[in-house]
């Protein structure tokens, strides 16, 4: 498609939001949550994100900035409550050895799933015990 | 303030909007029962979330943003009465869906030959779940698409016929609202280490 093609496209409001919510699946995607980053931050910066670009879809894309109040506040209240509940159970402390009282959470499915993940990931993976210490070292 | 307030109105059924909030509701509550079992297994869910490929969650997310635009700009046009226009919107937004199939298919196929099924760990039965009940809403979506696209060749949608497309898109909207939490909960979510 040409540029002149682009230009009318340019001038509706749909598309600056299209290009916001690309924009920001970029840098949660392969920015906030790289290596470079901390986890904790750019975890939290990752669903920060996510919830932002959910209220740009059900304000813009689902017109509900149009709505009515009611409607448009159940569906607002919906994103906060699941925002607020990954956030908190997210930085919720850690309880290490939960996993070995559970038999389903055995040790070899953490050895199993790291041996796919390849030579680095097995490594730091020697038990549910090792990894545990390790998250909430 | 007073036409401001007498313009509000919800695009698409009525009927469609209740469906589109217990479906949300139901969402959420799978998504808390992640994290709680997640929080028992933190260390199981994070050697499952790093074998994921975030690649194909990223790509998936660009691909169904991209189909929103598509299916927003089609029912724009049929406010504006370009009937012309809308067919290739939706055209648009159907392969946006048609390519986040094929790229799920990819990925479990991926999944599988390395062995990894529902039965593996707690992890993977959410992983497959999750993404297989949302892979289902997307091909019903995809489906759905193809039907309004057809529809508006024939000229079907114009302002003072929406209803039709309005709740369609509507639908098309929420699998990506949905899409756009389910990702990083299961690729994103990494423990602190």
């Amino acid at each position: 498609m040409s540029s002149s093609a682009w230009r009318p496209l340019l001038r509706e409001p749909s598309t600056w939001v299209w290009a916001v919510l690309m924009a920001a699946t970029i840098v949660s995607t392969w920015g906030f949550s790289q290596h470079g980053v901390p986890a904790r931050l750019g975890t939290v910066g990752v669903f920060l994100l996510a919830a932002f670009k959910v209220r740009l879809v059900l304000l813009h894309f689902m017109a509900l900035r149009h709505a009515p109040l009611l409607p448009r506040l159940a569906f607002e209240a919906w994103l906060l409550v699941v925002t607020a509940v990954i956030l908190v159970a997210y930085l919720q402390p850690i309880q290490c050895g939960a996993e070995q009282a559970d038999p389903a959470l055995s040790v070899w499915s953490v050895e199993g799933a790291a041996a796919h993940a390849g030579p680095v990931q097995k490594q730091q993976f020697g038990s549910a015990g090792d990894v545990c210490r390790l998250i909430v070292w | 303030m007073g036409a401001v307030a007498a313009e509000r109105r919800l695009p698409g059924a009525e009927g469609l909007w209740v469906f589109i909030g217990v479906d949300m509701v139901i969402f959420a509550i799978l998504f808390f029962t992640f994290l709680d079992e997640r929080h028992d297994a933190v260390a199981l869910f994070e050697a499952g979330r790093r074998t994921l490929d975030p690649n194909f969650g990223g790509v998936n997310t660009l691909i169904l943003l991209s189909s929103s635009w598509c299916v927003a700009m089609a029912t724009v046009r049929a406010e504006q009465d370009r009937l012309e226009a809308i067919p290739p919107w939706l055209a648009g937004a159907f392969f946006c869906g048609l390519a986040f199939t094929l790229s799920k298919v990819l990925e479990y196929a991926g999944k599988l030959d390395a062995g990894f099924t529902p039965a593996t760990n707690a992890f993977y039965m959410h992983y497959f779940v999750l993404t297989a009940l949302h892979l289902l809403h997307v091909i019903g979506g995809t489906v759905l698409l193809a039907v309004l696209w057809k529809m508006a060749r024939t000229g079907a949608f114009h302002s003072r016929r929406l209803v039709v497309l309005e709740s369609g898109a509507i639908y098309w909207h929420m699998v990506d609202l949905l899409w756009i939490l389910l990702f990083p909960l299961l690729y994103l979510l990494r423990a602190p280490a």
